[in-house]
């Protein structure tokens, strides 16, 4: 891993199209980072990735589960969409 | 024949846990990115569950595979869902109308456990069958949405 000391409003450029900026380094170790990238860079805390990625597998298991048979699927009621969003077969 | 004869459905065979189902080959997709947590699979098929909101995605590359969708508009609600247009390119999407949208169901034997992820819809291109997992940037949309706290049917 690179490790980088910066001072607040000091800057990092990531292949000189990705600049990211300290704007605090606050009381209790947090960090405030400002990003500026282009638009086909997709930013998030890793938790949200990794929160996402761990109900994906909670969703394999439960879906795949061999007894499946103990697994009620949902009343879910179905309604007219006012938008269209259901592919049709 | 005139020009304007539909092609038959090309139908495929496709492996599940539990046997083997038949669906259309329009109802295959390809991810163009992977799934969060899936990053080997590909090509999935989607097929509606009975009439209503919910669906299954099985995975065609492996039988073990295979998920619980929700078309959440179709179910009643309107989660406010701003579909990035780099997201809309990636798929190969004309425009907003032609994607369709599915949350991705995490089932459970407690029934009030049973919930879905409206944070990381499932995107589709209903014309070029190409599909995305988005992270939305509104942190608004709950990643655990239950569905017992869907509308009452007939609310």
């Amino acid at each position: 891993m690179l490790v980088l000391a910066r001072r607040v409003n000091e800057r990092i450029v990531i292949n000189g199209e990705v600049f990211i900026t300290v704007l605090e380094a606050g009381r209790g170790g947090q960090v405030r980072l400002g990003f500026e990238a282009p638009a086909r860079y997709q930013i998030y805390r890793h938790e949200i990735l990794l929160e996402i990625q761990a109900e994906n597998r909670d969703a394999l298991s439960s879906a795949a589960a061999p007894d499946g048979a103990a697994v009620t699927l949902p009343t879910v009621r179905t309604e007219t969409p006012s938008r269209p969003v259901e592919p049709q077969p | 024949m005139s020009a304007m004869a539909q092609e038959p459905a090309v139908m495929v065979h496709v492996r599940t846990a539990t046997g083997e189902i038949e669906v259309s080959e329009q109802q295959l997709v390809t991810f163009v990115t992977p799934l969060l947590g899936f990053e080997r699979l590909a090509t999935f098929c989607i097929h509606q569950h009975q009439e209503g909101p919910l669906h299954w995605m099985q995975s065609v590359e492996d039988a073990r595979v295979a998920f619980c969708l929700l078309a959440p508009f179709a179910a009643g609600l309107d989660p406010d869902i701003a579909i990035e247009l780099d997201d809309v390119a990636d798929i190969g999407a004309d425009s907003v109308a032609d994607i369709a949208v599915y949350s991705v169901v995490v089932l459970d034997k407690d029934p009030t456990q049973v919930r879905t992820n409206l944070r990381a819809p499932i995107l589709v291109c209903r014309s070029t069958r190409k599909a995305k997992q988005v992270v939305l940037s509104n942190s608004k949309l709950p990643i655990r949405y239950f569905l017992n706290q869907l509308p009452p049917a007939g609310a």
